[in-house]
């Protein structure tokens, strides 16, 4: 786990990040959300120290970051950037392996986890011989991911890793991204500005501005209980969706049984948003009982009366 | 003419393979060095921004210098020969490796780089491993171009004595011989091509790394033959005498060959050099021996002394105009002051010009209008300076190009004619000055481009009209009829027209130090054979 005290960092005497602390917790992935320039990407690099924060502290495993070197602490942490970065000289395979090179692993170590990892993202075989460019943008994507879990850190950082896609890319790779075992029980910081992506990735979000933690919670935290104007309004825009996305079934009060896997027929953990949409061409009612639900769901966690504007 | 070429060229395969290992070895020991010092500087000044552009300043201002002024700026440091065509040339290699390999380093996109130092690479892995691989293709490219501008600038190495194929170009300029100009310039385009290819291949190659480590020994392995042939013996010498001729007197059919033959000297440890520098050469002990003009300003100002040419070998070299004929009947008032000049000047009185400009550093125009300033009242002439000055400065079209050759001499007469023509008539008269040798002047007369300039006799007849070998040697000991000969064949071949002579003869001197106790008892040519034999042969 990643534990951040008092982090400030300044270009030129302007603080781009302005005195955060922050807990990442083991296992979890945190969404760092926010516009451009609101310090979320700077935090990032810190942790890796590719950038040298001004004060505060980083301790990455109960390990203050800035004793360590640099280059030993960057090959346990996985990294992964915005268009990806794969080498464009290098073949897949030998981009996909460069950590495990970095740390010397036999030629059979290295094999034998290059084929797994193609299986973990989903990648033919056939692509290891080929240079980054020969490839699609999805499979890049899928490529570089493989590159950042090659030698299984524990934890991994990602900044705006699907920024490049196109927007029905983006949407299936996510979708893929999700449902990657081995990046379940990682801990992983991720950069983004897209709230989709912070709602459909992050088990808790942070949500930056100027510098500062605006608020820091599970996602449904942040939209029914805003700690400030910045928050509330952060998410007006595609509010409805937002918070469907945020609830899952299993959050309802629909089944009385707390162990009742299945409600209409779907699973628990699948969110509202998707239930609803699975549901919207043939069953009315189940539609109409889980949108009651949520209503339902939300007057209890808002104390109002839960905000029928939206709908 | 292929025939020709290809006869000429069996003749001197022997030089020509000579030359070429020369202008090779010049060529790649520069761009080895280049290599070596621009690729880890533009390393640096990639990574230290504040440093680039001191250092993209500096070897551009070196590349702004014209080749032969920046020879020039090292022959005094340096002295003649290898040493400072290197230098020049390194320097010219320079730029285009350094620019292109910071150019190619700051062109890595920043993503690739960043991600290699977010996955754990140590700096030097970032740049050896992914910076160099991706810069590569634009960091041969400044290899590359510096290759191709380093043949071509190797040639001027000729100019100071590092050989090379320059010397024949040279050569063939000065005599007016294309097959010898051809010769080097033929030779030369071919390995700035082959050069360049090769290059392309090595690139493409060295994209897999395990061909990278074989041309890198490649290379290696080319580079220590090149130093260590600088090491070899060189060409065998005689006697402990350096010569200095220049590419001219080597060449021509009544120039170094003949005249050692005529003297019976034996081959002579000779270095071929540009004329204007032989002077120096000379008075800096780079060489013992040159040859020079018997007019040259340097001659008095550096002390030198002319060895008696005791056997008649140099014919008389008479200064004249050579005027186009059309131009002549064009402009009818021409004729007749272009004749007031005949016999105005003596070898005394234009060795004194020279010097003025060559010594006492006034410049070329300052000395002829001192020169009409007092010849014209002499002679009756009403010249006027101040129209002069004012229709060198105008805007106007110009009725009558003076043209000139690349020396003193040639710039002096040059603007005295020319000052005597717009002091002295309604015409408006310009100069093109410093034509590099007798081929181009020639020719650019015969088109039209320049309608006169000063020339001497004993050029036009062993460079332009070319008589058989018998009747050159009889014009040769007899002056009055080389002159009438020239004027006949001038007018009949190439309508053009030999003026009488200016009044002095501006022949080859083969020239010593004065206070050079070598040659204490040496008065003569002759003289000079008898001290080489004394000499203990270097063999």
């Amino acid at each position: 786990m990643i534990e951040i005290e008092n982090l400030r960092k300044d270009f030129d005497g302007t603080p781009a990040v302005d005195g955060i602390s922050l807990e990442v917790r083991s296992g979890e992935t945190l969404v760092l959300l926010g516009t451009s320039g609101c310090g979320k990407t700077t935090t990032l690099r810190m942790i890796n120290r590719l950038i040298t924060p001004t004060s505060g502290t980083i301790r990455v495993e109960g390990r203050a970051a800035s004793l360590e070197d640099p280059v030993q602490l960057r090959r346990k942490i996985g990294y992964m950037i915005q268009g990806v970065g794969l080498f464009p000289h290098r073949t897949i395979e030998e981009n996909v392996l460069t950590v495990p090179h970095l740390l010397g692993w036999s030629v059979g170590r290295c094999r034998s986890r290059l084929g797994d990892l193609m299986h973990i993202v989903n990648l033919p075989q056939e692509l290891l011989a080929r240079y980054p460019h020969e490839l699609s943008g999805g499979q890049r994507q899928r490529a570089g991911l493989a590159r950042a879990l090659a030698a299984d850190p524990p934890i991994v950082l990602m900044d705006e890793p699907f920024g490049a896609l196109d927007p029905i890319t983006r949407q299936q790779v996510r979708g893929e991204f999700r449902k990657i075992e081995s990046l379940i029980s990682k801990t992983i910081v991720l950069v983004t500005h897209d709230v989709t992506e912070a709602l459909e990735l992050g088990d808790r979000i942070c949500l930056m501005s100027a510098g500062r933690i605006e608020q820091i919670g599970p996602a449904a935290e942040l939209l029914f209980q805003p700690k400030s104007d910045f928050v509330r309004g952060f998410f007006e825009g595609g509010r409805m969706q937002a918070e469907w996305m945020a609830v899952t079934l299993g959050d309802l009060p629909l089944a009385e049984d707390s162990a009742t896997t299945r409600i209409f027929g779907l699973p628990k953990e699948l969110t509202v948003s998707e239930a609803l949409s699975r549901l919207v061409n043939e069953q009315e009612k189940a539609f109409l009982r889980i949108l009651s639900a949520f209503f339902e769901y939300k007057r209890a966690l808002t104390g109002g009366d839960g905000g029928g504007a939206s709908v | 003419m292929i025939a020709d070429l290809l006869s000429f060229l069996a003749a001197n395969q022997h030089a020509l393979l000579l030359r070429t290992v020369e202008h090779l070895e010049l060529m790649l020991l520069a761009l080895f060095a280049a290599t070596a010092v621009g690729i880890p500087s533009g390393v640096i000044a990639a990574r230290v921004p504040s440093l680039s552009t001191p250092f993209i300043t500096l070897a551009n201002m070196v590349q702004t210098i014209p080749s032969v002024a920046l020879l020039g700026f090292l022959l005094p440091v340096l002295g003649i020969g290898r040493a400072t065509a290197s230098v020049a040339l390194f320097l010219y290699a320079l730029l285009p490796i350094m620019r292109n390999t910071i150019t190619g380093l700051q062109g890595v996109d920043r993503g690739v780089t960043d991600a290699a130092r977010g996955m754990g690479m140590s700096e030097r892995q970032v740049l050896f491993g992914v910076e160099f691989p991706l810069a590569l293709p634009v960091i041969f490219a400044g290899i590359r171009t510096a290759a191709v501008i380093n043949v071509g600038v190797t040639t001027l190495s000729a100019l100071i004595g590092a050989g090379g194929l320059g010397t024949f170009i040279f050569r063939g300029l000065a005599t007016n011989n294309t097959a010898t100009i051809l010769l080097g310039a033929i030779p030369a385009a071919m390995l700035a091509l082959l050069a360049d290819s090769l290059l392309a291949v090595c690139e493409r190659l060295m994209r897999h790394p395990a061909a990278r480590r074989a041309i890198f020994l490649v290379l290696l392995a080319v580079g220590v033959v090149v130093i260590g042939w600088r090491h070899l013996p060189s060409r065998p010498e005689t006697g402990r005498l350096r010569f200095g001729f220049t590419s001219e007197f080597m060449e021509r059919a009544d120039g170094y060959n003949a005249w050692r033959r005529h003297y019976m000297l034996p081959p002579l440890a000779s270095r071929e050099l540009d004329p204007g520098l032989l002077y120096s050469a000379l008075d800096l002990g780079e060489v013992d021996v040159a040859c020079g003009f018997s007019t040259d300003g340097r001659i008095e100002a550096f002390a030198l002394r002319p060895l008696n040419d005791d056997r008649n070998f140099f014919p008389s070299y008479a200064a004249a105009f050579l005027v186009r004929e059309a131009t002549l009947e064009n402009h009818p008032e021409l004729r007749p002051l272009l004749e007031k000049l005949n016999g105005s000047l003596d070898e005394k009185l234009m060795r004194s010009l020279n010097k003025k400009v060559d010594m006492d550093k006034l410049s070329p125009s300052q000395v002829a209008t001192e020169f009409l300033a007092g010849w014209a009242p002499a002679h009756g002439m009403a010249w006027d300076a101040a129209r002069s000055r004012s229709k060198a400065s105008s805007m106007a079209r110009w009725d009558l190009v003076i043209g000139t050759k690349n020396f003193t001499e040639q710039y002096v007469l040059g603007q005295i004619v020319c000052q005597l023509v717009n002091g002295a008539s309604g015409l408006q008269a310009g100069l093109k000055q410093g034509l590099g040798g007798t081929a181009i002047c020639f020719q650019a007369l015969e088109r039209g481009d320049i309608d006169l300039y000063p020339e001497y006799s004993g050029t036009l007849l062993s460079s332009v009209v070319k008589p058989p070998a018998g009747l050159l040697v009889k014009l040769a000991q007899n002056p009055t009829e080389a002159e009438k000969y020239l004027r006949e064949q001038l007018a009949a071949k190439y309508g053009l027209i030999w003026f009488p002579s200016l009044g002095f003869s501006n022949t080859y001197a083969i020239l010593v130090r004065e206070n050079d106790t070598q040659f204490l008892d040496t008065l003569t040519v002759s003289g000079l054979r008898q001290l080489m034999s004394r000499v203990p042969s270097d063999l």
